[in-house]
């Protein structure tokens, strides 16, 4: 009886999560050793036994547009450029380094070959540990997100 | 040795115990309070706030509310000079106050965490339950975010940590 119980509640606990809209971008990296179980609105619902390690990104749904030939409503994804640097090893160590442009800083972004080496530039470790002027954007990525 | 003899099912109450000896020994928390350590600083572009604790570590904040049951070392970094500076008790109560706010706080942009032990979560990011280690990183801006972040984290030198956002005008 126990074992059902604790079965429709995580079940519940998943049907209940899995139809909410994302509220906010997310970018994540998670490590497991052991057991782990969880539903939730950031990653997916899942039963972890042993080690297991999952990075992703979730993008959240912009306001609805209007749909050019039916007219109908649509949401769609919002405009975004990244790039990112994610290094783990083992369950200790991390390094976690991110640029995120939303909106119309990422179109501009996007629409520059330079502005995006420049990104990712900016988020290799090599580059982030020496000096306070390796965190600024170089002139291509700086014009980009003005 | 002496336990060895013991039925299986007699032994369950006295592994209960050891747990909650460890527990009591380690110490209890809720949030900020208690068997905790606490450390504030001002990162480049934010504020954070690392809790490290071991035994019972409870946390009501919306955002990662959840216990832990073993060893726990969470850090919170919020974006801006949000917080006032000085005194530091003030710091702590404007971050908490921060992070009531929950998953619709916009302040709060980077959730770290290292739990060691039994760990249930039942906040807005996640319902669930680990037992062994967990260890996350996540950045998170609110949907209707517009502008641009920059987040650099190397867990060998956290005091090096970045994190610089600009929002479109």
């Amino acid at each position: 009886m126990k074992k059902k119980f604790i079965v429709v509640a995580i079940v519940g606990c998943a049907v209940a999560t899995s139809g909410c809209t994302a509220t906010h971008l997310v970018y994540a990296q998670n490590s497991v050793l052991g057991v782990d179980v969880g539903v939730g609105k950031e990653g997916t619902g899942k039963m972890t036994l042993g080690f297991d390690r999952d990075t992703f990104t979730i993008v959240p749904l912009a306001e609805e547009v209007v749909d050019k030939e039916g007219g109908k409503r649509a949401k769609d994804a919002m405009s975004l450029a990244s790039t990112s640097y994610v290094k783990v090893d083992g369950l200790n160590e991390i390094i976690f380094n991110h640029f995120v442009a939303t909106g119309k800083s990422a179109e501009r972004v996007a629409a520059s070959r330079r502005a995006i080496e420049d990104a990712e530039a900016l988020v290799e470790p090599t580059t982030t540990t020496t000096s306070t002027t390796t965190t600024t954007e170089a002139g291509a990525l700086s014009r980009a997100v003005r | 040795m002496w336990y060895q003899s013991m039925n299986p099912i007699a032994c369950i109450p006295l592994r209960v115990l050891l747990l909650v000896l460890t527990t009591v020994c380690g110490g209890c928390a809720v949030n900020r309070h208690g068997f905790v350590q606490v450390r504030t600083a001002n990162v480049p572009g934010g504020e954070s706030i690392r809790l490290r604790s071991f035994g019972l570590h409870l946390v009501t904040w919306e955002a990662d509310a959840g216990f832990t049951l073993g060893w726990s070392d969470r850090t919170y970094v919020f974006r801006g000079e949000t917080l006032p500076l000085e005194p530091s008790v003030g710091r702590g109560k404007s971050m908490e106050r921060t992070a009531l706010d929950g998953g619709g706080a916009s302040d709060l942009v980077v959730i770290l965490d290292r739990r060691v032990g039994l760990a249930i979560d039942t906040n807005a990011r996640r319902v669930g339950m680990t037992i062994g280690v967990r260890r996350s990183a996540s950045l998170r801006l609110p949907a209707n975010f517009e502008g641009t972040t920059l987040l650099l984290y190397d867990s060998n030198h956290p005091e090096e940590m970045r994190i610089r956002i600009k929002e479109a005008p």
